[in-house]
This record gives structure tokens, C-alpha cells and sequence, in this order.
């Protein structure tokens, strides 16, 4: 099943800053095709201090065994007859917790060795002794929290349990099996283990309905907010057609370290006709290194990590979407000399008239980017491979293109802490890859007069275009999802991940 | 001489009659297209001809800037325009196909003046009389002169304060006195002065209506501004740049009616793009305004006109083009200089800058609605002005940067728009 899922604001404005731009991509008209759908493109990670609970609850339960007595039950086929006195002891080898929605949680128990008696009995015979026993196994049950109608939430369950077996096995039944009337099942033994099978997961899962529900009690508002983390702009939505599949995401807990919802995020969009048509990059996103939170933390830390293949998604997607063919008239006078025009358009400075009031960007490519580790700190690098920068300035009071640079470009932006509660992305380097230049005044310049200037002044205009959406307000957007005093504390890098730092917030 | 081409006819059959139209054969077939004309001739659309493209090359090079262009009493045209060599401006007169140059101010025409003229309007009155105006940009003083049987007779603007005078100006003719406007840069609003027989009279305009839900926003108007006389008096369209409408003052009686035309919502006050930079102006026969303006945001040319008292707002053209090489469509600076002109029949003609390739492009409405435009040849062209001819069509005038002496500056040249709206 696929539910569309509104994505995160500041997961959007991740795409616009990336991007750099005032894109203005269009809805979508057919929905996302699976494909399009990138698992653990984005993960939030709660550390055990978020989820006490949860953890508590597996720390405690993991090692004990189960004593388990199974109600009698009756004989399927025959009107007067029952399966009798069936007990256990299950050992607990391990418990996992996963969520699919907020309100849906999947645990699966996996038991040790087990032996258990019964027996058959048919009203007016003597009982028929069995024995049943199995290596190992596992029992699956799916529970969910429902709303009641005087408004309380109840915890139950929501299918069948699933248990299965590892060397599943029942005692010579043949003294009993007289007594059984015919049976669909091909073996009157496979018959007798699938009873106990389903009875047995029944149980167990009435067993572990009270776990489950303290656990439910205990982190519904944390695992919400795993899942909620992103749900806020349903403008951000249509314009990017981006979306996180619900069946790919799930809460996986690591021994009581931590827990991570892994989402799949899917991206598209309509190509804008400013943009070139290159397909959607083929992406694997990388296994999630485990890393330690920055020292000095509050009580509650918790982390968006992005990873590398999905940067490189929505930058696909930004471009696709036409936000790369932008115009900006800001920061174009940043460490540029007065002399700008005569060191590069010597022959017609005499009528340039001041700095360049604005500069347009438009790509020839989409742009590759990937993480990188600079000196002040983990960047995005964002090349373009092909790509026409044209600078505009007043030639005797009238707006003109004055000179254009075509080519590759890179950049480096720089992940920054903005106060508390916004990420800021500064474009710290313009790298400039095989330009060659012309002005639609002069035709083509073979080589600038000054490389130091041009440089300056492309920095200077890609500065202005990437500053269009370089905040990314994190929380400051987002006052429901994460705790209130929550704060973005750091950004750092790890393999192929980005992760953005939170802490704070009131304990649970 | 015309060249007609077939219109429907399969593509490959056309590919290769463009061809041999461009080598000089087929020039007899029916309805040519736009684009499949030879080298030197324009698409007419609705002659179905390929017409030869009328130039005229000036011998005066060294100009740059914008040109103000007007038809005179004689029927002939002048054109005032910045001599960048000279630094002075200068008013050529054009006579027996021949172009009389002579310089108004600046330093070719009074000994150790400043440079001067590079702004500069030009209006003709109805008594043969031509009214100039010009910055000195040097001190930001306001001039003006008219020529009268004597020659030119110039005067500095004494209303106008030295120092505030901006780069956007106009000039009309009202009541017979001539009325100038311009952007006053200490108050960041549009100054009028009008010479009467007992002198010059100033008047600021007011601020424009207030908006919705701001009635205080600070107003920033007259960067660009137009000026033409009405039946009922002066109408100056002028820029907002706050917030990038496009302001129209008109006034009737003793007083101003300043409003915002277009760029927002008149309703709620909602933003509705940068409109107004730049703007042209001209009336219609029946005395109609009509408005030519750009749309910063689109890279569009719009025109509204008048309708029953209320504005009706229309494309006249876009600057989208094809990439061929990367197969996508990018938007050219379209419309950075503007000029309209409204025939005798009614139908507009605008010109416009394209900034990106530095080429003129000229769009002439057609009766049934719509415009039909044309890439005027020739490259590197700047600073379009329209003028109308004798004959009821329109001119363009641009400078030619191409084949000018040094870069940056260039001649005069003029294309004779087609009859292609008609």
C-alpha cells in the first residue's frame, strides 16, 4: 500500500537550497510510479534517552521464558471433542518492535526451544496423550491503536497472528488419531501441529498485547513524531511531488542504543522546459553508520539524516522542476571591485554604469552533488556540468546581458547553524570548470582580461542565486512534530550521511 | 520584389523550398511563412509575401543610448540621440533621404560644457515647432530647448533643483506650453514642470492610491515614466519600484489622479508581478491611451489600453526561446527599452530590446486581435524607438552596434515595419 505522506517543510526546503532557486514546478498528474521510491533516503534516529520505554520494556523482556497455558479449544470437526491442557514454557530470545504508521506496530517475538503436552479428548472416551515440540520460532502480531467512542485510545490487535516454526514436531499420534474424524489436511499429524501452531500464536499474542500496549503508552507520542516529523506543507507537496512511502518506513531498534525510521522517499516531477531531460539518477542509499551524538547533549537527542542518494535525487528534482533557472539581483556586489567592468569588458566599461544589478543562471545539465568534508566542516558540493551564467548591468541607464560565462560550475555550500532552530546553507567556493566567455555586446571574448575578477564575480552571482533559499528553517516551521525547545545543535557528516543534530525538548 | 511560400505544405517540402527560397528561386509561390524568407526579406503574414527589409544605414556613428525620435511638421523625421564621441547631444534632421546632424548641448556645441544629452525626449508640436529635453548628468540638471525660425533657443529647466534630476524623463506638448517629467531622485516621486508664457510652474505628483492592507507603504516612482497628452490632459504611466507596479497619473481639472494600474491586486492588494520597468506610452486616433510595459518577472511585453474607462491588458510578445543544442527553452531580458506607436487605423506597433541577444524584435497588432512580430535584421541592435510614417505604417529606429566605428557606440538605422497586422 502507498499513502501519500506530506513531506517534511525544512526536507523541501532542503530541495529548494540545493536547488538555489525560485523554481516553480507544477503538480504532478499521474501518481509516483514505485520505482521512483528511494528506501532510507531519509532517516530519523531517536537514541535511547527518547525512547525509555521501549527500551526498558525489551531490555526487561528479552531472556525470560514465557509460561504459557493454552484455554482448551475445540475439535474443528468433530461436534463433540477438544484439544486439552496444552502448556509451555516459550523463552524469549528476542523482541522486535516496528512501526508502519504511528498508530500500527508489528512486534515480532522470537522464541527458543519449546515442548508442550496436550491431549484429545471426545465426550465419552478416554483422553489421548500428545506431546509437541520445536527448535525455535517466531510469532508475528500486528497491533493497532484505535480510537473508542468516549474518545480514549485502546491498544488491539489487528489480524491473525503469524507463527512459524523451526522444526515443528508432535509425538506418535496414531493411538489418537482413531479419534479424529477425517481431516482436509493431507496428514492427520499436519492437521494436529497447524491446531497447536495457531493456538499457540493466538496466546502468545494475548501475551505480549499488555507489552505491546505499554509500550504503545509509552512511545506513541515519540514513534508519532518519528512519523509526523514531516507532515506539514501540502504546498511544498504539489509543487515537488515528493513523498515518503508508508510501508517502507519502520522503527528498528538496536539492542535499546537507539531507533531509526528509515523512510523511502520518492521524488519527481514535471520537466519544466527550461530543463534539460536527463533521467532520474539510479541511487542506492548507503547502510546507516551508527555514530555517536556530538558530546554535551541535553536529555532528549535525536537526528535527520540524509543521505547522499537522496541529496542527489532532489537535486535532480529541482533541476528537473526548473528551479535552476533563476535570476537573481542580490549579493552582487559582494568583494566586487568598482572596477569590475574594466578589468573584464575593457572596450565598452565607459558605458557600464555601476555593479551588475542582476545575473540569470540556466543549466545545460542537471547538477551531480555529493557530500564532501571541507575544513570549516561536512559541505554539499553541487557541480554543473554545463551551464550559462549571464551577468546583467545598466548600459546607459538600460538593463543588458553584458557578458556571459558558459560551462561547468562547483560549488561548495556549507551547512550552518542559523541561531537555534534554522540551518543555513553559505556557498563558501566557486570553482569554475572550463568557461569560456562572450558578450552579446563584444561577441566572444577569448580570455577574460582579469581571471581573478571573473572569478570574483561569478562567486559573486552564483552567491546571489544560491542565497534565494539558502535557510532551511528547521523547526522553527514545524511547531507540532518535535517537542517544544527542541533545537537544531550541529550538523556533521558520516560516510555518505548528513546529519542534522536536534536536542531538547520536555522528557516523555 | 516578393518571394510567396506555400503554408501547408508537407515539412520536408518546405525544408527544401526554404532552401531554394534562400538561394534566390521559388519567389513566386503563395504565403510565405515566418522564418522561410531569404536573407534580407521579412515574412508578411498578411500579404503572404516575403518583403525586403527596408535599412538605412546613417552616416553619423559614435551614438549611444536612448533615441528619441519624432515626425514633424514637414513630414520628416528628427531623432535627438547621445554622441558618445563627443559627449554632447546631438539632433539630426532627416532631409532628402539624408540625415543633418548638429549638436544641442555638451561640449561639441558650447565650449567647456559639461558632457550632456544622455537622456534626453522629443516632442513635436503642431506648429512645425520641436520641443527637447535632456539631463545633464554631470550635475543632474533638467534643460530644454525648442526650436523655433531662429534656431534652437535652450534654457536650464530653473524649476528643476541641480542635483535631483533623474535619468527617466519625458516631454509633451499640453494647451500649446510644453510639459516636462521627470524622476525627482531627493524625493523618489515624479516631478511635472509646464512652461507658460509667465514661466515655469512645478508640481509633484501625489502618492498613488493607498494600497490594501498597507495604506503606508513607502512609494518609489518615476525610474521609468512615459508621458502623453490626452484629450483631458497629461497622462504619465510611471514605475513603482517598491513594489514593482505600474502607476498611471492622469489629471483632469486642477488635480491628479494617481492609481495603480497594474503589478497587484486592486482588490485585496495581493502582489501580482514586476510591472512597469520599462513603460512606453502613446494615444490612439481616437485619443485612447495605450500602454506598453514589462513584465520583469515573465520576460514578457504586455500593452493595455483603454477601454470604456477601463484598462484591458494583452501579450504582445514573450522572450521564450528554443535551446536547440540542449533541447530546452530559456527566457531572454526581453523589453529592457520599449516603444509604442498607435497607427491611424488603431493598431499598435511596439518595439522592444531584447537584452540577452541584443537584437530589436517588433510586434505589429492585427485587426483580428493578437500581434504578429518580427525579428528585425541585423545584430547587435539597441535601443528601439518607433515612429509613425506619413503612409500610416511605422518605423523602427535602433542604433546598429555591428558596424559601429568602435564598440560600444554605433549608428543610426531604421527598418519600415510591415504591414503585417493588416
Amino acid at each position: 500500500m502507498t499513502l501519500h505522506v506530506r513531506p517534511h517543510r525544512s526536507l523541501a526546503a532542503l530541495t529548494l537550497l540545493l536547488a538555489a532557486c525560485t523554481g516553480q514546478p507544477q503538480p504532478l498528474e499521474k501518481p509516483l510510479a514505485p520505482e521512483l521510491a528511494l528506501p532510507g533516503g531519509l532517516r530519523v534516529v531517536l537514541l535511547d534517552a527518547d525512547l525509555p520505554a521501549v527500551a526498558d520494556t525489551v531490555r526487561l523482556a528479552v531472556g525470560k521464558t514465557l509460561d504459557v497455558k493454552v484455554p482448551d479449544w475445540p475439535l474443528p470437526t468433530a461436534a463433540n471433542g477438544q484439544y486439552s491442557g496444552f502448556t509451555t514454557a516459550a523463552p524469549l530470545d528476542a523482541l522486535a518492535l516496528t512501526w508502519s504508521t504511528p498508530q500500527h506496530l508489528r512486534l515480532t517475538a522470537t522464541l527458543g526451544k519449546m515442548a508442550g503436552g496436550f491431549s484429545l479428548v471426545q465426550t465419552g472416551q478416554a483422553g489421548c496423550g500428545l506431546t509437541w515440540q520445536v527448535d525455535g520460532g517466531s510469532v508475528q502480531l500486528e497491533a493497532e491503536v484505535v480510537r473508542q467512542s468516549d474518545a480514549s485510545l485502546a491498544v488491539q490487535l489487528s489480524g491473525a497472528p503469524v507463527a512459524t516454526w523451526e522444526g515443528a514436531s508432535v509425538s506418535d499420534a496414531s493411538a489418537c488419531l482413531a479419534k479424529l474424524p477425517p481431516a482436509d489436511a493431507s496428514s492427520p499429524g499436519d492437521a494436529i501441529l497447524a491446531e497447536v501452531t495457531q493456538q499457540l500464536a493466538k496466546r502468545l499474542s494475548a501475551a505480549f498485547l499488555p507489552t505491546v500496549s505499554r509500550v504503545f503508552a509509552a512511545s506513541l507520542e515519540q514513534s508519532g513524531r518519528l512519523a509526523t516529523v514531516g507532515s506539514v506543507d501540502p504546498a511544498v507537496e504539489t509543487r515537488f511531488a515528493l513523498k515518503y512511502v508508508e510501508d517502507a518506513a519502520h522503527v528498528a531498534l538496536h539492542s535499546g542504543a537507539s531507533a531509526q525510521a528509515s523512510l523511502a522517499v520518492s521524488v519527481d516531477a514535471d520537466r519544466h522546459p527550461c530543463a534539460v531531460d536527463v533521467p532520474l539518477p539510479v541511487a542506492v542509499a548507503s547502510p546507516l553508520a551508527q555514530r555517536s551524538p556530538p558530546s554535551g547533549q541535553a536529555f532528549l537527542r535525536r537526528a535527520l539524516v540524509i543521505d547522499q542518494a537522496l541529496v542527489q535525487r532532489l537535486a535532480w528534482l529541482a533541476a528537473r522542476a526548473g528551479a535552476l533557472c533563476a535570476q537573481t539581483h542580490h549579493n552582487l556586489t559582494t568583494n566586487l571591485a568598482p572596477g569590475w567592468a574594466a578589468d573584464l569588458l575593457p572596450q565598452v566599461d565607459e558605458w557600464i554604469e555601476g555593479p551588475p544589478s542582476s545575473a540569470r543562471f540556466w543549466p545545460g545539465s542537471s547538477p551531480t552533488t555529493r557530500l564532501v568534508d571541507t575544513p570549516a566542516g561536512a559541505a554539499v558540493e553541487w557541480t554543473m556540468d554545463d551551464g550559462q551564467l549571464e551577468i546583467i548591468a545598466h548600459v546607459a541607464d538600460t538593463e543588458m546581458t553584458v557578458l556571459t560565462v558558459t560551462g561547468g560550475f562547483r560549488a561548495t555550500l556549507l551547512p550552518r547553524l542559523q541561531g537555534t532552530h534554522a540551518l543555513a546553507f553559505d556557498l563558501v567556493s566557486v570553482e569554475r570548470l572550463s568557461t569560456h566567455q562572450s558578450s552579446p555586446l563584444l561577441g566572444d571574448l577569448a580570455t577574460p582580461a582579469s581571471e581573478a575578477a571573473l572569478s570574483t564575480l561569478c562567486e559573486a552571482a552564483l552567491q546571489g542565486i544560491f542565497a534565494n533559499q539558502a535557510v532551511l528553517p528547521l523547526l522553527a516551521l514545524t511547531p507540532g512534530p518535535l517537542p517544544p525547545g527542541t533545537v537544531l545543535t550541529g550538523v556533521d557528516r558520516t560516510g555518505d550521511a548528513l546529519w542534522l543534530w536536534l536536542e531538547g525538548g520536555q522528557t516523555p | 520584389m516578393s518571394v510567396r511560400v506555400p503554408s501547408a505544405l508537407p515539412i520536408l517540402f518546405r525544408a527544401v523550398l526554404a532552401i531554394a527560397s534562400v538561394y534566390g528561386c521559388s519567389k513566386d509561390v503563395l504565403n510565405c511563412e515566418t522564418g522561410l524568407c531569404p536573407s534580407g526579406f521579412a515574412c508578411n503574414p498578411g500579404s503572404g509575401q516575403c518583403e525586403e527589409l527596408a535599412t538605412t544605414v546613417t552616416s553619423t556613428s559614435g551614438l549611444l543610448g536612448r533615441l528619441s525620435a519624432v515626425r514633424m511638421a514637414d513630414g520628416q523625421l528628427g531623432v535627438a540621440a547621445f554622441n558618445s564621441e563627443r559627449k554632447s547631444l546631438m539632433w539630426m534632421r532627416e532631409s532628402q533621404g539624408d540625415w543633418q546632424p548638429s549638436f544641442l548641448a555638451g561640449p561639441a556645441a558650447t565650449a567647456q560644457e559639461a558632457p550632456a544629452g544622455h537622456t534626453s525626449a522629443a516632442v513635436a508640436d503642431g506648429d512645425g515647432g520641436v520641443h527637447l529635453a535632456w539631463r545633464r548628468a554631470g550635475d543632474s540638471t533638467l534643460w530644454y530647448a525648442v526650436q523655433g525660425p531662429n534656431g534652437w533657443q535652450r534654457e536650464e529647466v530653473p524649476v528643476a533643483v541641480p542635483g535631483t534630476v533623474g535619468a527617466a524623463l519625458a516631454i509633451g506638448i499640453w494647451q500649446g506650453h510644453p510639459v516636462l517629467a521627470w524622476r525627482a531622485l531627493d524625493i523618489q516621486n515624479v516631478r511635472v514642470a509646464r512652461k507658460m508664457s509667465e514661466g515655469w510652474t512645478l508640481e509633484t505628483l501625489p502618492q498613488p492610491t493607498a494600497l490594501p492592507g498597507d495604506p503606508t507603504a513607502a512609494v518609489d516612482l518615476g525610474r521609468s515614466l512615459a508621458l502623453v497628452v490626452t484629450p483631458s490632459g497629461p497622462a504619465i504611466a510611471a514605475y513603482e519600484a517598491n513594489r514593482g507596479d505600474l502607476v498611471l497619473a492622469t489629471r483632469a481639472a486642477d488635480a491628479w489622479n494617481v492609481t495603480r494600474l497594474a503589478g497587484l491586486d486592486p482588490k485585496t492588494g495581493a502582489d501580482q508581478g514586476d510591472l512597469g520597468m520599462p513603460v512606453a506610452a502613446a494615444l490612439g486616433p481616437a485619443g485612447d491611451l495605450v500602454l506598453a510595459y514589462r513584465d520583469r518577472v515573465h520576460d514578457r511585453v504586455l500593452l493595455a489600453r483603454a477601454k470604456s474607462g477601463v484598462f484591458a491588458q494583452e501579450l504582445v510578445m514573450d522572450g521564450q526561446r528554443e535551446d536547440p543544442v540542449h533541447k530546452t527553452t530559456r527566457s531572454d531580458l526581453l523589453g529592457s527599452v520599449l516603444s509604442v506607436v498607435v497607427l491611424p487605423t488603431g493598431l499598435a506597433v511596439v518595439a522592444a530590446q531584447d537584452a540577452s541577444t541584443m537584437r530589436v524584435r517588433v510586434a505589429a497588432e492585427r485587426p483580428a486581435g493578437g500581434f504578429v512580430s518580427y525579428d528585425v535584421p541585423g545584430t547587435l541592435q539597441v535601443w528601439p524607438t518607433l515612429v509613425t510614417q506619413p503612409d500610416a505604417t511605422a518605423a523602427c529606429l535602433w542604433l546598429d552596434l555591428a558596424n559601429a566605428a568602435r564598440p560600444g557606440s554605433g549608428r543610426l538605422q531604421r527598418w519600415n515595419v510591415p504591414r503585417g497586422g493588416q
